[in-house]
């Protein structure tokens, strides 16, 4: 399947046009690679660019009919909105992604952050999910099926960054919301994702993860007094396919720089190596114990043929 | 009930006596053997139950519009807390306190301490109606509760540690419903059943302990997905899931304390002296377990702190939360067991246990709910989430109440006509004897 | 099907239009208005005041880096720029695509990942960086309809029909402020 949709590529790249192929290969980026997804593709995000104008929310709305916010789109006195706990606006039910806005001390410049699935390279919605609802795809969207999912809302504890919401108002058929980084309509087709496209700004670049990576070094190296020298998503719980390039350092806009370097499962797998080792000792061992049990039992009785059971032990 | 056992009344406890060899109805034992109206009388006299219907009509309402209206209704449908009390109190702290029927389990089955037995069967119940209602506030919590089997049937997530948990609370269920089976075949009379679970119970106990260990060690490991939202003093990446199992065995042990105190004080009637004339000495012994148990506890606790170096917070209001539930739960409860052990005071020892069971409560809500998002806000249970957690226990403790009322918990089935044991007088010496031929049996 | 026509139409119309200024400059015949209808989805085109724009700024490198023949004002450029005579693409469309993300453009841009300009914005956000950038240093306005009339669709692309709560972000006509 890779080969073929890498020729496929190959074929809209010379006649000019996007390979838009409905049916068929379902990829026009290319070859799913089992190790790291290397072919994946990812989101620059730089947030000395943006803007703040909610442009991409807008366009991300549109896109996938989500439901009408309640303010519109250009009404951008949101982007200051704390709820009653003094959180920032994050993803729910109507929307995959947000845009913040940040005053950062000592400057008069605010910082804006727009914020959305990240596309772990491991994700850890994806690995505690207990129906496996999740997958990752080959293009590096981390993308969710409807059709199994229980609503445990493991995956919303699991991900570090708070992306997964819930819908919670409905009560027949409530799901997992969440970014898919317009998997089905826009990236097999060859497409980039509706938010890069809508961005005046350019602020989100689109591309290979290896690439932008490259990319982002470039800009801090090209203008080290503009940038946090960090790129906020290459390591971060072992990867992300959505990165920041930030201007602040990343704790002032909202970004947790306490997050470990290891993929969440790796805390897990601790855990997980032991199960076996209790499957195969347990029950020799507590056999063991029983037929020691037993054998104390027997010789007891034997020695103290008169004694009143019960009360011996 | 009690004022009718005192003026003469026996409750059902075993066949119709000999003069009429009919067997009993079901209606009949399902009333104790009392008529229709001295049983309601003795209910209405109950002012428990009043109670208990005040709650039920507050709460049933309640939980039927949780099911109309969806969670939103009834929760603040937050997407930074996705788990509130239906699974913070409901999933993670019943469990635990649902230890009791492996441990006992174990400390009957395979180290043969027969001794216990009087008790085994209350914790194996524990045992199963804690699962049990784990398992209908998880109902309550899920957004598609009708999906439920899914993991087990539709769509696999093996490497997930919740499939992991829910396959074993599963399958453990299945374990101690097979266990406690035993008691319901004696009171519908089907002595092939029970006689057939009682061969097979080594078989059953070793499963117990095998998805015990792990399940209960499992749901610790749900929060190491979790790294950074639970606070550090609560959380520790390797010893997360021995946190959690080795409290869970001072939190069954105790619950069964706390649990046969409540029968003592409340359902004496309902004992045979076989329950009552060991309890003492069967409280005292599941001290020592407990004691034992919050002493590893503590000291692994304490590991964690060293191990990744967590002293600071201690000097923050978090360290003061878990300074109090460590004292509280652990540390207090350690003392007292030790004077109560070595002084014999059992009253002591109750208190002590209660104690314990409250601080694995607050230990586990810490966990799931209070300290979660420490770096975020912190936010209070919805009211419609209290209302239905508290009306689910008292579902709860109403069904306990049903089941220990008339099935052979907290008493022995008085059998017509059993071959092997031809004289069956002495109540205390009864029971080891038939085990030990049974035991044979499965050895 | 309908949108990618429509969008595939855009795009032909900015390629028709910028070769058109393309061949203006060449003959140093500088357009005093342009129009740039590149947003023509949900944007009225904008008329762009060119001699306005030419009348205010030191030099054409302020926009047009080194290719209208004044001296790149990047030192960074200048190391491979540094000529004064004027190249051939002045048009910014001659080297920003309008379409920087699509399979073709990222493919070509890895292909030729060793370049220079291999972080080379697409047209739209080369304008908006350069407008924006001067218009917020310099107090221009910076609203999004303070260039950019809303046409129907941009209004439901925004749900602008919705109430809005703000009376003061409703009056400065939405779109970014700082
Ligand atoms: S569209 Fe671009 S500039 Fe506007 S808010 Fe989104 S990321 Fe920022
Ligand atoms: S950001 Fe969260 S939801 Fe997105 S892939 Fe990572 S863990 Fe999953
Ligand atoms: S990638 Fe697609 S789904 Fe995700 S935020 Fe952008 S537009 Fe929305």
């Amino acid at each position: 399947m890779g080969k073929i949709s890498r020729r496929k590529f190959l074929a809209a790249g010379v006649a000019g046009a996007v390979a838009g192929s409905i049916g068929g290969a379902r990829s026009a980026w290319a070859a799913p690679k089992l190790q790291g997804y290397p072919d994946g593709m990812g989101v620059l995000v730089d947030l000395t660019r943006c803007i703040g104008c909610r442009t991409c929310e807008a366009a991300c709305n549109a896109e996938h009919n989500l439901p009408a916010p309640q303010e519109p789109f250009d009404d951008l006195s949101v982007l200051e909105k704390e709820s009653h706990n003094g959180a920032k606006r994050r993803t729910d039910e109507s929307a995959y992604t947000v845009v913040n806005r940040y005053e950062i001390p000592g400057s008069d410049t605010p910082v804006f952050r727009k914020m959305q699935c990240n596309h772990c390279n491991e994700p850890s919605c994806l690995t505690s999910c207990f129906v496996n609802a999740y997958t990752k795809t080959g293009e590096g969207a981390v993308i969710y099926d409807p059709e199994v999912c229980v609503g445990c809302r493991m995956c919303m504890v699991a991900c570090p960054f708070y992306v997964p919401a819930y819908s919670y108002s409905s009560a027949l058929n409530p799901l997992i919301v969440k970014c898919n980084f317009c998997y089905d309509n826009r990236l097999v087709h060859g497409q980039p994702p509706a938010c890069v496209e809508a961005c005046p700004q350019e602020a989100m670049v689109f591309g290979h993860r290896e690439q932008l990576l490259a990319i982002g070094r470039e800009r801090i190296r090209y203008q080290p007094d503009k940038y946090v020298d960090h790129i906020y998503g290459e390591k971060e719980v072992g990867g992300t396919a959505w990165m920041y390039l930030s201007g602040v350092p990343f704790e002032q806009v909202g970004f947790d720089t306490t997050l470990q370097k290891e993929p969440i499962i790796s805390n897990v797998k601790g855990f997980l190596g032991m199960v076996p080792m209790v499957l195969a000792i347990w029950p020799a061992l507590f056999t063991g114990f029983h037929m020691l049990a037993k054998k104390r039992e027997r010789n007891a009785a034997a020695d103290c043929q008169d004694d009143k059971k019960g009360e011996s032990r | 009930m009690k004022r009718l056992v005192k003026n003469g009344t026996t409750p059902l406890d075993g066949p119709r006596p000999a003069p009429d060899k009919q067997p009993w109805t079901f209606k009949e034992k399902l009333l104790l053997g009392l008529s229709l109206r001295d049983y309601l009388s003795q209910a209405f006299r109950n002012p428990l139950n009043w109670v208990a219907a005040v709650i039920l009509v507050v709460g049933l309402p309640v939980i039927v519009s949780r099911f109309i209206f969806g969670l939103g209704y009834v929760t603040h449908a937050s997407n930074d807390y996705p788990w509130g009390l239906f699974l913070g109190f409901g999933l993670f702290c019943m469990v635990p306190l649902s230890a009791s029927g492996f441990l006992l389990g174990t400390t009957v089955e395979v180290f043969g301490r027969h001794d216990y037995e009087s008790i085994e069967r209350l914790a194996l119940l524990n045992g199963l109606l804690g699962y049990l209602f784990a398992v209908v506030y998880l109902l309550a919590d899920l957004g598609q509760p009708w999906r439920l089997p899914y993991p087990m049937v539709v769509s696999w997530g093996p490497a997930a540690v919740l499939f992991l948990v829910g396959w074993h609370v599963a399958t453990y269920l299945s374990v101690q419903m097979a266990e406690v089976s035993a008691s319901f075949f004696e009171w519908v009379g089907w002595l092939a059943g029970k006689r057939f679970i009682r061969r097979i119970a080594l078989g059953l106990t070793t499963a117990g302990i095998i998805l015990s260990t792990l399940h209960q060690g499992a749901l610790g490991a749900l929060f190491t997905y979790a790294p950074g939202k639970v606070h550090p003093l609560w959380y520790s990446d390797e010893f997360q899931w021995v946190f959690f199992f080795c409290s869970s065995i001072p939190a069954g042990l105790c619950m069964v304390i706390v649990v046969s105190t409540i029968i003592k004080r409340t359902m004496g009637w309902r004992c045979d002296s076989n329950f009552l004339d060991n309890l003492d000495r069967l409280t005292i012994g599941l001290a020592k377990g407990a004691s034992m148990g919050l002493v590893t506890y503590f000291t692994i606790k304490l590991i964690g702190l060293a191990h990744d170096n967590e002293w600071a917070y201690l000097a923050t209001s978090w360290g003061g939360l878990y300074g109090m539930e460590m004292l509280m739960g652990v540390v207090v409860p350690i003392v007292l067991f030790a004077y109560s052990i070595r002084h014999n005071k059992v009253g002591l020892a109750r208190f002590a246990a209660l104690l314990t069971v409250l601080g694995i409560v607050l230990n586990r809500l810490n966990t799931a709910l209070f300290t979660f998002n420490w770096n975020l806000y912190q936010e209070l249970p919805h009211i419609g989430e209290i209302i239905i957690v508290v009306s689910i226990f008292t579902i709860y403790l109403l069904v306990y109440r049903f089941l220990l009322y008339r099935l052979p918990i907290l008493y022995t089935w008085k059998e017509e006509t059993v071959v092997e044991e031809a004289v069956v007088v002495i109540p205390s010496a009864e029971k080891p004897s038939e085990t030990q031929s049974l035991g044979e049996v499965s050895a | 099907m309908q949108a990618r026509l429509k969008r595939r139409t855009e795009i032909l119309a900015f390629l028709a239009f910028f070769s058109l200024w393309a061949v203006h400059c060449t003959a140093a015949d500088l357009p005093d208005t342009v129009e740039i209808d590149g947003l023509a989805k949900y944007y009225y085109a904008v008329d762009f005041d060119h001699s306005m724009h030419i009348d205010i700024v030191e030099s054409c490198a302020a926009c047009h880096h080194h290719t209208a023949g004044t001296p790149a004002v990047d030192e960074k450029c200048t190391m491979c720029h540094d000529r004064t005579e004027a190249s051939s693409p002045v048009a910014c469309q001659r080297c920003h695509a309008p379409d920087p993300f699509s399979a073709e453009q990222v493919y070509s841009r890895e292909r030729e990942s060793r370049r220079y300009h291999v972080d080379k914005p697409g047209l739209k956000g080369a304008y908006h960086r350069s407008c924006l950038g001067c218009h917020i240093s310099e107090g221009a306005p910076i609203g999004c309809q303070d260039c950019h009339e809303r046409n129907q669709l941009g209004d439901s692309l925004f749900k602008a029909s919705l109430e809005t709560p703000n009376a003061k972000v409703a009056a400065g006509g939405g779109g970014g402020t700082h």
